[in-house]
């Protein structure tokens, strides 16, 4: 062979190898959204504590924290619809993990943010004080979350910054240590949380306290039965009432408003969807009937009987209640579910369709808000709480309980005994509260399912268990420290 | 016998009748000849074209005397000259073939003169044979029916008959002056080589499991793109239509699905570029396909083997005379099969029953019920009978040192739904240069570009099975009618004309790659370095725009997204190969060092209330932005490789290879692996024992192995916390974790033994191959559900394990081959045992989400000891009679309700009584594949089908109010097994779930070749035209669109909802070459 075809020859061969060369195996994450470019700064610790707010706005966009009420009066829900969870039904079938694990999953993912926030918190060299609101606002979401998982599913294991690389085995912790938790965490939360906040969806030191108070009321109640909490219940809610920050909406229509969500005076503390930011609700479309020109599923409504209780006042709470009149007119007597419907949720937004327009199927990207606290509340519970520590009603009772009643147009509650006032307040509650997620929790601390099965689905035989909801099953594969309830 | 075969005889065909006007080479002749002999003549000619002579008869001696002139003369232009009238040739094979011209009646009675046909191994005549008195020069070629006539011929002469490709006959003369003789395709010289993993081998050598797959078989039925070409054809190759639209490419499997969570497709390496798309291969460019099925073959893929490799080699340019080839079809498509519904005015007065029963108002008045009609057909309205073409040419040769191969492919297919659409383009050459006798230099490159329109088709034909025959396409005022509430259906769903035709979903996407790779020879043949240097590129822009026709809107809701991406990378390939034989020792070794880089770019933006008028591209002129999207990732892989093949006396074989393997993607710590194989095997039919036995065993293989490969296909920093950002209400930053860390992400282990046997009985007429494979997939890449940590659910892991085990068979050859009539067969058979051994080690039982659906949930699952994809449900026992009355009421029930099993006899239907209904994997797929000629017709038919796998037909659960069988609902009267309107029913049992097995004449091809005689005319070496049909017939109980269709592929496989329905298609093509 020529000695220039040699070198040609080696040229090209070289030339091939070297194009390839040696390489590296190392990820490159320069540009990626790696763990090391974020946290030097306060303005992170913010941004990641908003992600803890979709799992709850998704949950409570969906239809399941209501249907899982729904022994409660106000909310009826179509068992074929969903062939899925009844509590108080001896009969259901399905897979109640269909409700259960959003509840389960949302709030342990609410938590599982808390916690990171407050171990990186714990762990960065930035000062402290410059993180105390962002620190409050975790200790108060995971606080919002236990109280709701003790709420429906009696014992879970808390899970903080400090064990949650243990969660796979945590045990179940009791309902008196999940309550001990909250009130810490709330404690905490109280002391860091400022008076005032940029942002609608935080939380401020009067959610803090509001939330306290609802937690108290609900200690004092089924199944720890605390009864000293009321006290504590009263005079949380009572800062709040004092502080003259919040008031009660004139009329109680417009504070289900989607363009008044962030002005009313009203409201303490709500969660805001953002569509666009893909948290996405569908419960402004669940509770719209199919038919009558409103495009909506249907999935759930109130209940006749529950109308009929329903006290009219001046109307006023009625149409800002339900939604009787559909939009081509008709009543909703003749409506597919023969029902009346639920107006409150209806408003997420333009692109809902609004208050009064059809559903649009393209669109669905409504912009729910879900409030968990406003001021009527407050005087409710506060008005409850001091009527059982006080053994009686007080004229600041009465007038906590008769500003509600008012704003309603029905008439004042007066001369009532302890028992005759602490009903009237638990009814105006479930007035009031309806379709709030309310009812169900205050039929169970105060354990009247019986009472009110017995008049809406008569024949049916309750025992304990159908105050709470089972664990989900297939989550009980997952953490294996955990327990059903007793019953399932 | 394949298409190169096919080509060679034809272009030879072509210079036997065309000589005198086809310029076949350069080869030029300068002398001055001075009444010379004709034998002079040409020895001289012999000596300066370098082409040897073949003559007739001695009568070249009676040939007059030359006296000429030639300067650079061409070989054509001096024969011409120089012959007299009397005489013809013809230049084949570098011959130059000089007979006498025949005269009727002159010849047969002479005493030297024999005369036959020769005919190839189908019976087909075979022209441009060479026949030679064996030891002389006194030779002829055959004719264009394959005739030859000789004269000069003894008794004791022997004839010696070849052509390319056959094997050569010699034949005694003896007594007889005819001969008929048959030549067989050397299927040892052409099939000798076999395309593996970083080289050849001789097929006669090879350990593993691989299966061939040449031209001829890939074209016996017409197809778009290699994927579909391969369907049925190799045993343990699953090829799966999963959707009609025009764009879907067929999913592959090879011996069942062993990863859980990534990736199950094989990898596909054309040419030495790995990674390439069947889909956008032609099938009319490869020259073969080949299959590596076991450990053995594919360890030398370590990392990237565990689902299989097919190689795909594409065409090279051969012959000194250019080639021109041209296959071009035309398709009409139409849906196969319609879901038959309900015509309007049943529909509506089954409605107005439905509603008195549950004390409703009817809604349609009776007057209104008779004037409707059959109303809506959504499913006419939405579906179209589309046309499709489809397009290759080729142009390939060689010259001296040179070769090239040119190949341009056009497809334009219609969608059966109206607005959709598929368009591609593709590119290919193919060219190599012996730049020293010792160096080759070979470059390959190849484009793809196509345009795909989704429309709106999943929307569309979802909503066309939901919506009420009642409701109008149009409103007067020309809108879209809307859904109507009242339950009349859906509620609420776009219309479905209106999501076919003004949903707009296009992308186009291009891809690049080019090859350079050089081969030296660095000592004798035996050692060869070589190294291939690939780049490749792809990229692709992809749009949606949603106005608000559909859903008669607002402006402000019309949106529009645009997402550009591209992907680029280089390879380089470096391949040390030894290949000597001594005496009965045969060695071969390879050493391969490989590199590969790859960086993937991608950014979108999407927006809310653009002008309506601009479309997607109008983006910047909308009214609400989302945040624009940018990804980012690079991923680099590196490996050693080497292996040993040791043949002793073509009976015994070893091979053993290793591969060490790394991967970015991975843990730190685990980046590398290594991966092994060894395998033996035995030529029985080469003992001495078996000579007696040769006539019918030709060749009998008994070959086994054991390894193991790795499939690391996950994306780039699996093993990194991530986070994620979006915006609020407030356009504040929001900061989630995305993805939880695992520092010990590793490789998916796969291990494989492979116990096989080949026979080839008769000499081709019967190929038979059996293959057992047992193959266990361990550390799978699975995400473990884990108990909420920061917002993150699941952590990927090694934590699986699943096994496939199973058999291949395949029985080909050409049991028949006659003179007029051939059939020749290729039959595959797969029967595969796929079984789950284990999930993420803490719940024997995943529920996928392929079945979310409300009332669904959990029904979809995959479960240790199970198949994969698994359905869980109810058992449906169908409804509760009036004398079952008391009985139903213990479970709560009244007659008319749907009845459940109770599995556990414990008085009611609840968690507990749901059980296994179904399962998606089938137990055995298979291929019938026959061939038929008889003269020059062709016929080809191919089965292909599937048992033992189960859908679950949401469909069916969605259309209760539009499928006929409402008709049938339950009555006191009518005491059927479908519910009554006011029945309580749950949602998931197996009512919905039903038998996927089918057997289907996948296509039929009649063709018919156009003689020879007639083809020279025109100067077209071979015309062939044909029809054919595509899924025709279909044996299956299962009343979805298509069995064969499904909204997923392994573990979330089974589930047909709103699949783009299969069609049937009429082809005609035309295949042509000159």
């Amino acid at each position: 062979m020529k000695r220039h075809t040699i070198i040609n020859a080696l040229t090209v061969i070289a030339l091939l190898f070297t194009a390839g060369g040696c390489i590296s195996l190392d990820e490159d994450i320069t540009a990626q959204p790696t763990a090391d470019k974020f946290f030097d700064e306060p303005d992170d610790f913010f941004s990641f504590i908003a992600s803890a707010y979709a799992p709850l706005v998704t949950f409570y966009g969906s239809d399941c924290p209501y249907c899982m009420g729904a022994p409660a009066e106000d909310v009826d829900f179509d068992i074929d619809r969903w062939e899925g969870f009844k509590t108080a039904d001896i009969n259901s079938v399905g897979n109640p993990d269909e409700m259960t694990d959003m509840a389960w999953d949302n709030m342990y993912k609410s938590i599982g943010i808390c916690n990171t926030l407050i171990q990186t918190i714990n762990d960065c060299n930035l000062d402290r004080s410059l993180l105390r609101a962002v620190e409050g606002e975790a200790k108060f979401l995971r606080a919002f979350c236990y109280f709701q998982l003790t709420r429906f599913f009696r014992t879970c294991p808390i899970i903080t910054e400090e064990n949650s690389s243990e969660a796979v085995t945590a045990k179940d912790n009791t309902t008196e240590e999940i309550y001990a938790h909250i009130l810490k965490d709330l404690a905490d939360a109280e002391s860091m949380l400022p008076e005032e906040q940029s942002d609608a969806f935080r939380p401020t030191v009067w959610a803090a306290k509001a939330l306290l108070s609802e937690v108290y009321l609900t200690m004092a109640g089924y199944p720890l039965y605390q009864t000293d909490k009321y006290a504590l219940a009263r005079d949380k809610a009572n800062e709040i009432i004092i502080s003259e920050r919040f008031d009660l909406e004139p009329v109680y229509f417009d504070l289900w408003l989607w363009d008044n969500r962030y002005t009313n005076k009203e409201f303490i503390f709500t969660f805001y969807a953002n569509a666009d930011n893909g948290d996405q609700t569908y419960v402004n479309c669940a509770v719209r009937p199919t038919d009558a020109g409103e495009g909506g599923w249907c999935d759930w409504f109130s209940d006749k009987l529950f109308l009929e209780e329903f006290p009219v006042g001046d109307g006023s709470r009625v149409e800002g209640t339900f939604y009787l009149t559909l939009l081509d007119g008709s009543s909703w007597e003749t409506s597919i579910a023969g029902q009346p419907y639920v107006g409150k949720l209806r408003d997420a937004g333009p692109h809902s369709g609004g208050y009064s327009g059809p559903w649009n199927y393209a669109n669905g990207n409504a912009d729910g808000f879900f409030n968990q606290y406003r001021f009527s509340e407050i005087l409710l519970i506060y008005a409850e709480a001091a009527n059982m520590a006080e053994n009686g009603p007080s004229k600041d009772a009465y007038e906590a309980l008769n500003r509600v009643r008012r704003r309603a147009g029905c008439e004042e509650a007066s001369n009532l005994s302890k028992d005759e006032f602490d009903k009237a307040v638990l009814d105006e509650r479930k007035w009031e509260l309806a379709f709030e997620n309310s009812r169900w929790f205050d039929i169970c601390r105060r354990q009247l399912l019986q009472e009110v099965l017995d008049k809406y689905c008569p024949g049916r035989k309750i025992d304990e268990h159908n105050y709470w909801m089972p664990k989900p099953y297939d989550r009980l594969e997952i953490w294996t420290g955990i327990e059903q309830n007793e019953g399932y | 016998m394949n298409l190169l075969q096919i080509l060679q005889r034809l272009s030879v065909t072509t210079v036997v009748c065309c000589s005198l006007a086809v310029s076949v080479s350069a080869q030029t002749i300068s002398k001055t000849f001075r009444n010379e002999s004709l034998r002079t003549v040409l020895n001289e000619i012999e000596q300066q074209t370098g082409l040897s002579v073949i003559c007739d008869s001695d009568k070249l001696d009676s040939h007059a005397k030359i006296s000429a002139t030639f300067e650079d003369a061409d070989v054509n232009e001096v024969l011409d000259s120089i012959l007299s009238d009397d005489f013809e040739y013809s230049i084949v094979n570098k011959m130059i073939v000089i007979h006498e011209k025949r005269q009727d009646g002159k010849g047969e009675t002479d005493d030297d003169r024999v005369s036959g046909v020769i005919y190839d191994d189908t019976g087909a005549p075979l022209p441009g044979a060479s026949v030679i008195v064996k030891g002389t020069r006194n030779g002829t070629t055959t004719d264009m029916d394959g005739k030859f006539s000789l004269s000069g011929v003894s008794p004791e002469d022997i004839l010696e008959i070849a052509f390319l490709g056959f094997r050569t006959v010699e034949q005694p003369v003896g007594d007889k002056a005819v001969f008929s003789i048959s030549l067989e395709s050397d299927s040892e010289m052409l099939d000798e080589l076999v395309v593996i993993g970083y080289g050849v081998q001789k097929r006669s050598d090879i350990t593993g499991s691989v299966a061939s797959l040449k031209t001829d078989e890939l074209l016996s039925t017409p197809a778009y793109n290699a994927s579909q070409a391969l369907q049925g054809k190799v045993a343990g190759v699953m090829v799966q239509n999963t959707s009609g639209d025009p764009s879907a490419s067929p999913e592959i499997r090879i011996r069942g699905a062993n990863s859980l969570t990534y990736g199950n497709s094989p990898l596909v390496i054309c040419d030495g570029v790995q990674g390439v798309g069947l889909n956008g291969i032609n099938p009319n460019e490869i020259e073969s396909i080949e299959v590596l099925k076991d450990a053995a073959a594919l360890s030398v893929y370590g990392s990237q083997g565990a689902n299989g490799v097919i190689l795909v080699t594409t065409k090279k340019g051969k012959g000194e005379r250019g080639q021109v080839h041209y296959n071009g079809f035309v398709t009409v498509d139409n849906v196969a099969r319609y879901i038959p519904t309900l015509e309007a005015w049943e529909y509506a007065s089954l409605h107005n029953a439905r509603r008195i029963e549950e004390g409703l108002k009817p809604l349609f008045e009776e007057e209104a019920i008779a004037a409707m009609g059959k109303g809506t057909n959504w499913q006419n309205e939405i579906y179209r009978t589309a046309i499709t073409h489809n397009h290759s040419l080729s142009v390939s040769g060689s010259k001296s040192v040179f070769s090239y191969y040119i190949a341009a492919g056009i497809t334009q297919k219609q969608g059966v739904v109206l607005n959709t659409g598929y368009d591609q383009y593709t590119l290919r050459g193919n060219f190599s240069a012996d730049v020293t006798p010792k160096l080759n230099i070979a470059m390959n490159v190849y484009a793809v570009y196509d345009e795909n329109n989704t429309g709106g088709a999943t929307t569309a034909i979802h909503e066309a099975l939901l919506w009420s025959p009642t409701v109008p396409i149009y409103e007067e005022d020309g809108s879209y009618s809307q859904p109507q509430g009242n339950g009349i259906g859906p509620n609420p769903g776009s219309n479905p004309v209106g999501a076919a035709v003004e949903a707009n979903n296009r992308s186009n996407s291009g891809g690049f790659h080019v090859s350079l790779s050089g081969t030296w020879k660095l000592w004798k043949d035996w050692l060869k370095i070589s190294s291939q240097l690939v780049y490749r590129t792809s990229g692709s822009t992809s749009g949606y725009f949603d106005n608000q026709k559909v859903n008669n809107g607002a402006s402000e809701d019309v949106s529009g997204g645009k997402t550009v991406s591209a992907s680029n990378g280089i390879d380089n390939t470096t391949t040390l190969t030894f290949d000597r034989e001594w005496g009965k020792h045969h060695v071969q070794a390879t050493g391969v060092y490989e590199v590969r880089k790859s960086a993937y770019n991608s950014m979108g933006g999407s927006a809310r209330g653009i002008p309506v008028n601009m479309g997607w591209q109008g983006i910047n002129f909308g009214a609400e932005f989302d945040p624009p999207y940018s990804g980012y990732t690079k991923t680099a892989a590196q490996s050693v490789m080497g292996r040993v093949n040791y043949s002793f006396d073509d009976r015994y074989m070893v091979s053993g290879s290793v591969r060490h393997d790394g991967a970015s993607q991975l843990a730190d710590g685990n980046k590398f692996d290594t991966f092994w194989a060894a395998s033996a095997g035995w030529n029985i039919s080469n003992e001495k024992f078996m000579r007696k036995a040769k006539r019918v065993i030709t060749d009998l293989k008994l070959r086994a192995s054991y390894g193991t490969v790795g499939n690391a296909a996950v994306p780039a920093y699996s093993s990194h916390l991530l986070f994620n950002s979006s915006r609020d209400d407030n356009d504040n930053l929001v900061l989630s974790v995305a993805q939880a860390a695992n520092s010990n992400l590793k490789w998916e282990r796969t291990r494989e033994f492979n116990v096989g046997i080949d026979m080839n009985l008769w000499d081709g007429k019967l190929l038979f191959t059996a293959e057992y494979y047992d193959k266990l997939t361990t550390d799978l890449l699975m995400w473990q559900k884990v108990p909420i940590v920061s917002n993150v659910d699941q952590v990927l892991r090694n934590v699986g394990s699943v096994s496939n085990k199973g058999w291949d068979f395949s029985l080909g050859g050409t049991p028949v081959a006659t003179k007029n009539f051939s059939w020749s067969i290729n039959w595959t058979l797969n029967l595969n045992q796929n079984k789950i051994l284990k999930l993420d080690g803490i719940s024997d039982r995943l529920i996928d989400g392929q079945l979310d659906y409300p009332g669904l949930t959990g029904s979809h699952v995959q479960m240790v000891g199970q198949p994969m994809a698994t359905f869980l449900g109810f058992k449906y026992a169908g409804t509760w009679k009036t004398e079952e009355a008391s009985l139903a009421a213990m479970y709560g029930n009244v007659p008319g309700d749907a009845k459940y099993v109770d599995i556990n006899m414990d008085g009611k239907i609840d968690n507990s009584d749901i059980t296994i209904i179904g399962n998606a994997q089938p137990k055995g797929i298979f291929g019938i594949n026959n061939t038929f000629r008889w003269k020059n017709l062709d016929l080809n038919i191919f089965f292909q089908g599937v048992w033992g796998n189960d859908i679950y037909n949401i469909n069916r659960f969605y259309m209760t109010g539009t499928l006929p069988d409402i008709r049938d609902h339950w009555t006191p009267e009518n005491q059927t097994d479908y519910p009554a309107f006011t029945a309580k029913e749950l949602g998931n049992c197996d009512r919905w779930v039903e038998d996927g097995s089918y057997l289907r004449l996948k296509n039929l091809s009649i063709g018919y070749t156009f003689p020879r005689k007639w083809m020279s005319k025109i100067k077209v070496s071979s015309l062939r035209i044909y029809a054919s049909g595509n899924n025709l017939w279909t044996l299956t109980k299962y009343s979805g669109y298509d069995p064969e269709a499904a909204n997923g592929m392994d573990a979330s496989g089974g589930v047909d909802h709103a699949v783009y329905p299969s069609v049937r298609s009429f082809v005609f093509g035309i295949d042509l070459s000159f």
